[in-house]
């Protein structure tokens, strides 16, 4: 583990449950993942962790400062937001929207982030406007891509071209591992019986998303068959989340941005008894991430949204632990070849 | 009769196990002035009172919002103002209060079925052609002592 260029994170998203308990502070949050996680990385969630964000006084700064020290962490990703939608009857424009990121950059900076991920409702002309202040507090903006979109569709092709047109390190990209689903999970699928939606629905669910077409017309194509049999619009709103939540691009093609990405998002929904993730190909996507040259963290994101049969932190471990498994492979095999090649 | 009914057939719906901390079982109080219902959101990160709306039912009759009033941070609005309020955060393991004017129906230490519709409008997830915030509401209805 400890050679592997790739490290491991947590990021507070996965205790969504634990912290909307009200039951821990940020400083016993973090004392607790601590005792449950083995990477050194830590990612924390702006607008989720620290009250007030970005506005905090200096003494706020100083405790979390004091706090990611006393834990030992290493400061991995903050997450940012932009909130385009902030007000019911008009949008941020780009100008609002650059004077709505400077201070979360500043905030990266103060706490010795050196990635800030940055949601894709983030335009072109907005990373443009930021990265002089980004380069300036020595954080790389790593935009996110959500699962929905593959990396050769033209959403994302726009931003490969302006990363590739500037050429500066500051910018890339933050992958997230639910692009690249095998299944839509089982604690979805459990979510929506909870919702009352019937085996029958799920079963088109499924049959739909495995099929190589366009989002839209599968959107279209649910909303006829479901609608036939009855569901009801706050059920079809669940059903398509399984759309938009789990992308369906192949592991390989992830080949084409390693260079462009900062920063990875270990997202699972669950690890089993045998400690694999069963509807994300893991080895899959960090061999191809491994062997790109990818020098980064994974921070493990457990998506909590759809049961609290698990406690965060005993999947967080889990993750981990199948992470490190999967690297400590991948580094066998490398030192294995290159024996192999000296000898020839 | 009739509101009894209305208020069996009020739907419950669940985004995710957030929902659980939306009313926790101390939420509802009255005092002489007002009756005064917690919440917390059931998003993973705080948002502003802009991006909520709130509908009230306390044993299956539906509270005007012209009759409540919400405090977040020490600062009190009228509901109907919140679509406004896009610099007031609820951080997100803070509650909210609804003040509800007092008619004197409640009695402390009985119990009430209350139900709060809470939708939040997630201002970083955008969509469709009509460029619009993902809505994510949820419904709860609980019994609830009154403190």
């Amino acid at each position: 583990m400890s050679t592997s260029p790739i490290k491991l994170s947590t990021s507070l998203f996965s205790l969504a449950l634990e912290w909307n308990s009200g039951e821990y502070s940020l400083e016993q949050l973090l004392a607790k993942v601590k005792e449950c996680s083995i990477g050194p990385g830590i990612e924390i969630i702006g607008f989720q962790s620290l009250k007030g964000f970005p506005y905090l006084p200096d003494e706020e700064i100083a405790e979390v400062n004091c706090s990611i020290k006393k834990y030992d962490f290493e400061p991995a990703c903050l997450g940012a937001d932009l909130d385009i939608a902030l007000r019911r009857n008009s949008h941020l424009n780009n100008e609002e929207s650059v004077a709505y990121l400077i201070p979360q950059i500043e905030v990266a900076k103060k706490l010795h982030f050196p990635v800030l991920s940055l949601p894709f409702s983030a335009k072109p002309e907005v990373i443009r406007k930021l990265l002089p202040v980004a380069e300036r507090a020595n954080v790389k903006l790593g935009l996110e891509i959500p699962s929905l979109l593959q990396v050769d569709q033209p959403a994302v092709l726009t931003f490969r071209e302006l990363f590739e047109e500037i050429g500066s390190p500051y910018l890339g990209f933050v992958a997230d591992f639910s692009t690249s689903m095998i299944k839509i999970p089982d604690a979805l699928l459990y979510g929506f019986r909870e919702a009352g939606v019937t085996d029958e629905l799920i079963e088109i669910t499924n049959e739909i998303w495995k099929k190589d077409t366009p989002a839209p017309s599968k959107f279209a194509e649910l909303q006829e068959r479901a609608s036939a049999l009855g569901a009801t619009p706050p059920q079809l709103e669940r059903l398509i989340m399984a759309f938009t939540m789990n992308g369906r691009q192949p592991v390989e093609a992830w080949k084409e941005i390693v260079q462009q990405t900062v920063h990875l998002h270990g997202k699972f929904y669950g690890i089993d008894e045998n400690g694999d993730e069963p509807s994300i190909d893991y080895e899959g996507i960090i061999k191809v991430f491994y062997e790109g040259g990818y020098k980064g963290y994974i921070s493990s994101e457990y998506g909590t949204a759809f049961t609290d049969k698990y406690t965060g932190f005993g999947q967080v471990y889990r993750h981990q632990m199948l992470c490190a498994r999967i690297l400590k492979n991948l580094e066998a095999n490398k030192t294995l070849q290159k024996e192999i090649f000296s000898i020839k | 009769m009739k509101k009894q009914f209305q208020f069996k057939t009020q739907k419950t719906k669940k985004v995710g196990p957030l929902d659980k901390f939306i009313l926790r079982d101390n939420a509802l109080k009255t005092t002489d002035k007002d009756i005064q219902l917690r919440f917390q959101s059931h998003w993973y990160r705080s948002l502003p009172l802009s991006c909520m709306n709130v509908e009230v039912t306390i044993d299956g009759k539906k509270i005007n919002e012209s009759d409540m009033m919400i405090e977040a941070n020490g600062n009190r609005y009228p509901v109907h103002q919140m679509p406004e309020l896009d610099k007031e955060w609820l951080f997100i393991t803070d509650a909210a209060t609804l003040h509800i004017e007092n008619n004197h129906s409640l009695e402390q230490g009985k119990q009430y079925e209350v139900a709060l519709k809470l939708d939040l409008y997630i201002p970083y997830i955008i969509l469709g052609p009509e460029q619009k915030p993902l809505l994510a509401s949820s419904v709860l209805t609980k019994t609830l002592s009154c403190n």
